[in-house]
């Protein structure tokens, strides 16, 4: 009785970052740990772990007597196949933060885990919730493609529910898994995830109560949905398979004039960005303050709001030479963004540039197509994108600004930004375990972007979820959704 | 059995092609679904100059304001900054969107690109099934099967797909979604137009005018293209409402002109928020019911004037 | 009557193949990249990984090599393996087919149905009063022709919402048994909305082709002998004018199987349209051509189904 708005095209998780994939898929495993609303690690598969070695090594004790639903016994081996031939391999927040670091995961006896690092490593525990890292069954997968194994279609995991049915397009049908290892729980005995595919229509859907809880729900709709008495709403910045999303312009630092810092703080000041974050984006999401999703609670301080001041970015404008005969400024630039998600933020930015003397030419087309023309191709002068992440400012945010990823892979370091400095402070951040130092450190980068603007970054997102006002406890900012929900017999 | 060999042929081919050619009035009256017999058709023809006249008005009010949009609005419908879901009232007369934009502007606007569009893929999918349907009836034989063949397999080319080559190829705009509305679905007009010269050829006239001599071409300009130009005609409002309503399906699918407003995009943007700016779909929906009923009166009455066999 | 049959299923294989290579080829033609968002939206883990990817699904080999491949595997009934499901295109095809079927089906049925019906009232209005017999006619005019995403929504608004007497998402309820009158309250708005259209057209052609055939001679005579005119309608008249919407729908038949796409998504059905749409934006090519082949043969069919059901009708066409 839930709903999501595409239908997924396999369900295991451990391969893939899509947000529709880990929704759905959630329920179905484990992490070894579980993050609590307040982001603190709880014992999920692992009942207790220890740090030792001054940070080197993270020892896992996992529970007992944990079975797969097919009845196989879950075990450590299990853990490490998942890392080795699965996360570390296909997850790219997993390959791109945690290999690099990793000198070796272990399994000492059927029940211990142990993760062996090359220097001191900060961010783990918030790197093995289900949503960054599911564990998933060795006995079905060994020997075999991951990408193509039948059981992406047909799940077996740990997870508080278990696979029952898919009706391709139409719905996938969980139960509740008897045997998890947390007595008591889940509460709801079948969830049901149908998929709706029109937000509008979703929407009347929950109202009417065809449905009980819409994993997302669009700007437009939020208003309707709140004044109606029957229905809850609710945001929060992590969802399942990520969150803390900055929707973000990626400017082509390899052209000229883009590669002149005044061009592109002028064309940051253009931005009106309280009027994206209040119509463009409703209230699913709030003015940016820089490269960190504020939530993340990543730096030192906070910033304000990156300002709006149009006077400003015409005065950088012809500080930079662009400028037409008659004084005023003078460039033209081509937006290339996938269709229709940002139809309306690029209507919009086309007419907040147009103020200050930039002609945005749109150049829209679909998302596959944006995405291989900004990232593999690069050829374009402004890209958009919304980078999301996982816990930790590791968990994704480093990617965009690493100049060892400018590479032509999606969602990398699409602007082509080099600075050693920022490169080493990332890097730095990771090895230290202290919490005040390691915001700091990410502080200073963010001063250092804030200046450099390699990015334009617009607004935060956060996840909108509405649901039948009768259900309760539902956990919307993880996959594990329904693990402590319940439902009043109807 | 006294039927021509190419009705045969264009039976077992699938076209639907009624072979007697005491039939061939009653297949013209089917392709004019507005036209009406005897006493029907005596009302009708008596009414027919009113309904004629309040079809041109409404298509020219909608002509006036595709071609002159700024006279009947100051803004040009892409400024956002007015205040967002504002009702109809007396400084937006058909309310605002999301952006404060305002309603009146963008259906004026919108009117140019949707209209543009109408008449650019109903010009190139009207050229294409002339062409295609004329040689395949005129050439006949193996050409005629393999004009056919290969305007069923271009027929076959997803509309979304076609979409996406051709804006990568030509670039956003107007152009690539007319071609794409003017290349889809195309494939029923072109056998109507194969189905008439077939049945025209064997007419007498022009039976006797390739007994006297003339030579093909001849014949088939003068004799046949009148036959074949009437019917195709009637067939315009059809495409041209066809056309829009494409156009929409693909904005909201996300292929669309985004440098302007159109209808599509107008109806696209509503249908997230019926319930709570219902003036949003007002517009558009009702613009297009009355473009497609002037369409329809224009239709019937050039059809009633201008076609003796109508009579 | 059969030997045309027969000749018209051998002539599909070349049309298929034709089919699959300039489908092959505008796929291949049109930007994007089927591993470009393979690994999800937190980007792709590395570049070795995306080359082993291209180099599993062929994608590094020149496009003659992979046309012939593709076809070698055509040849033997298969149409490949999604990329991004993992598993065979048929069975994933198979799946979706059923639904956009029932529900074309059903909108096909209800468009003759309401089409004729309404054609036939026109008329029957037409013999008592012309005049309000064109007034009636006019204000279907305007009734028109809307986007299915409005007009769906529209008819969500007042049945679902409004008057809560009928399902809006789905093609079954999530609690319910699934049974076929579960189905049937399902389908009804989704079918009424693809229908709206052909509905339209086939009262437009219906009573054309009617009220010339009032004036035909076995007409005549029936009415002159004294028949009830409702019984000639039926009798004499109906019968001689069916073969335009029969026509007309199979024209619009052709066009729905390439899917129902906007009546899917507005009604969340779990057709083949948006399977085509899913398959289309993430560039999983064998996906994609496998949808348009099933809608090359669907349309086959439906001109066939369209040309017995003419002969039937039109007994001089019987042995064309």
């Amino acid at each position: 009785m839930a709903a999501i708005n595409g239908d997924p095209a396999h369900l295991n998780s451990a391969i893939t970052t899509a947000g529709g994939i880990h929704t759905v898929a959630g329920s179905l495993y484990d992490g070894l740990v579980e993050l609590d609303a307040a982001g603190r690690p709880i014992p999920g598969l692992a009942e207790r772990w220890e740090v030792s070695d001054g940070g080197r090594t993270y020892t896992f004790h996992l529970r007992k007597g944990v079975t797969w639903h097919d009845g196989a016994p879950f075990t450590a081996r299990d853990v490490t196949y998942t890392f080795s031939e699965m996360l570390l391999k296909y997850s790219a927040r997993a390959k791109a933060g945690l290999e690099p670091a990793l000198a070796g995961i272990d399994a000492p006896d059927p029940y211990t885990v142990v993760f062996r690092f090359k220097a001191p490593y900060g961010p783990l525990l918030k790197r093995l919730t289900v949503d960054e890292a599911p564990i998933l069954p060795r006995h079905l997968y060994e020997g075999t493609d991951p990408l193509t194994n039948p059981r992406n279609q047909r799940p077996v995991g740990t997870g508080p529910y278990r696979f029952v049915e898919w009706l391709r397009g139409d719905r996938i049908v969980f139960a509740r898994n008897e045997r998890y290892f947390i007595r008591n729980r889940p509460r709801i005995d079948r969830v049901v995830w149908r998929i709706l595919p029109n937000a509008a229509a979703a929407a009347i859907a929950l109202e009417r109560g065809e449905v009980d809880y819409l994993s997302a729900v669009e700007g437009p709709q939020i208003a309707r949905l709140r004044a109606a008495s029957s229905v809850r709403v609710g945001r929060h910045p992590a969802g399942a398979g990520g969150g803390w999303c900055v929707n973000t312009l990626v400017p082509n630092l390899r052209r000229a004039p883009l590669n002149d810092a005044r061009v592109r703080r002028a064309l940051s000041l253009a931005i009106d960005r309280q009027f994206l974050s209040s119509r463009v984006y409703l209230e699913t999401a709030s003015a940016a303050h820089g490269p960190f999703h504020t939530a993340l609670g990543a730096t030192d301080r906070t910033p304000p709001v990156l300002p709006h001041d149009p006077a400003r970015a015409v005065r950088l404008l012809q500080e930079a030479g662009l400028v037409a005969r008659d004084g005023r400024p003078r460039l033209r630039l081509r937006f290339t963004y996938g269709t229709p998600g940002f139809a309306t933020l690029a209507e919009t930015l086309r007419d907040h540039f147009a103020r200050v003397g930039v002609e945005l030419q749109l150049d829209p087309m679909d998302f596959n197509a944006a995405v291989e023309k900004v990232y593999i191709k690069q050829d374009f002068d402004l890209g958009v994108a919304s980078y999301c992440n996982g816990a930790d400012p590791d968990i994704g945010v480093k990617r965009v600004y690493d100049s060892r990823n400018i590479l032509p892979i999606p969602f990398g370091n699409g602007a082509a930004y080099r600075n050693p400095a920022v490169d080493s402070l990332f890097d730095l951040a990771v090895t230290t375990r202290d919490e005040p130092r390691r915001r700091a450190i990410y502080g200073r980068v963010q001063r250092i972007l804030l200046d450099e603007m390699p990015y334009l970054w617009l607004v935060e997102s956060d996840g909108i979820r509405a649901w039948r006002a009768d259900v309760r406890g539902l956990r919307i900012w993880s996959g594990h959704t329904f693990d402590e929900a319940t439902l009043p017999v109807r | 059995m006294s039927r021509s060999p190419d009705s045969i042929r264009g039976r077992a081919m699938g076209e639907v092609v009624l072979p007697d050619a005491e039939d061939r009035a009653s297949v013209r009256r089917a392709a004019y679904p507005f036209a009406a017999q005897g006493a029907v058709g005596r009302i009708a023809l008596r009414w027919a100059t009113a309904e004629g006249v309040l079809g041109g008005v409404i298509l020219l009010v909608f002509a006036v304001l595709a071609l002159f949009p700024g006279v009947f609005s100051s803004v040009d419908g892409l400024q956002s900054g007015g205040p967002a879901f504002a009702s109809p009232q007396a400084l937006y007369p058909l309310g605002t969107d999301l952006l404060g934009r305002d309603s009146w502007a963008r259906l004026v606007f919108g009117a140019r690109t949707s209209l543009a569009v109408g008449v650019l893929a109903t010009l190139i999918a009207l050229t294409v099934c002339v062409l295609i349907g004329t040689l395949a009836a005129l050439l006949g034989g193996w050409w005629d099967d393999l004009l056919m063949r290969t305007a069923e397999i271009a027929d076959s080319i997803p509309a979304l797909l076609l979409a996406l080559l051709l804006v990568s190829v030509v670039g956003p705009g107007l152009v690539p979604v007319a071609l794409v509305v003017g290349l889809t679905g195309w494939l029923g007009v072109a056998r109507v137009v194969r189905a008439e010269l077939l049945l025209a050829r064997d007419l007498p006239f022009a039976l006797a005018a390739r007994a006297l001599g003339a030579r093909r071409t001849r014949v088939a300009l003068t004799h046949l293209a009148p036959e074949v130009l009437i019917p195709v005609l009637a067939l315009i409002p059809f495409r041209l409402e066809g056309a829009i309503v494409v156009e929409a399906g693909l904005s909201f699918l996300g292929v669309e002109d985004a440098r302007r407003p159109s209808w599509g995009a107008m109806l696209r943007d509503a249908q997230s928020m019926l319930l709570d700016a219902w003036w949003l779909a007002a517009a558009p929906v009702v613009s297009l019911a009355l473009l497609l009923f002037a369409l329809g009166l224009v239709a019937d009455y050039l059809q009633q004037t201008f076609d003796p066999r109508m009579r | 009557m059969w030997r045309i049959v027969a000749r018209r299923l051998v002539l599909a294989v070349p049309l298929l193949i034709g089919v699959a290579a300039l489908n092959f080829a505008f796929l291949s033609l049109t930007p994007g990249d089927p591993v470009a968002l393979f690994f999800g939206e937190g980007g792709a883990p590395d570049l070795a990984t995306l080359a082993a990817l291209r180099e599993r699904l062929a994608l590094d080999r020149p496009l003659p090599e992979r046309f012939l491949a593709y076809l070698g595997e055509l040849s033997r009934g298969h149409l490949g393996q999604s990329i991004l499901q993992g598993r065979p295109v048929v069975e994933a095809i198979g799946e979706r087919l059923p639904a956009t079927l029932l529900l074309a089906a059903t909108a096909l049925v209800l468009a003759a149905i309401l089409g004729v019906g309404l054609g036939l009232w026109l008329t029957r209005l037409a013999q008592r009063s012309p005049r309000l017999e064109r007034m009636a006619f006019l204000t279907l005019l305007l009734g028109g022709n809307q986007p299915p995403f409005v007009a769906g929504l529209v008819l969500i608004v007042i049945f679902s919402l409004a008057f809560g007497v009928l399902p809006s998402q789905g093609m079954t309820s999530a609690r319910g048994s699934g049974g076929a009158l579960d189905v049937l309250a399902h389908l009804a708005l989704p079918a009424l909305t693809l229908a709206l259209q052909p509905m339209f057209g086939v009262a437009r052609v219906t009573r054309a082709r009617l009220l010339d055939v009032w004036q035909r001679d076995h007409v005549r005579t029936a009415r002159a002998s004294g028949l009830s005119e409702w019984r000639i309608l039926w009798r004499h008249a109906l019968r001689n004018a069916l073969s335009a919407p029969v026509t007309l729908l199979a024209l619009t038949a052709a066009h729905w199987a390439g899917g129902t796409v906007l009546t899917e998504t507005v009604f969340a059905w779990p057709g083949i349209g948006r399977l085509a749409v899913d398959a289309t934006l993430a560039r999983d090519y064998p996906l994609v051509l496998g949808v348009i082949l099933t809608g090359t043969l669907l349309v086959v069919v439906a001109n066939l189904v369209a040309d017995v059901a003419l002969a039937r009708l039109d007994p001089r066409a019987r042995h064309g």
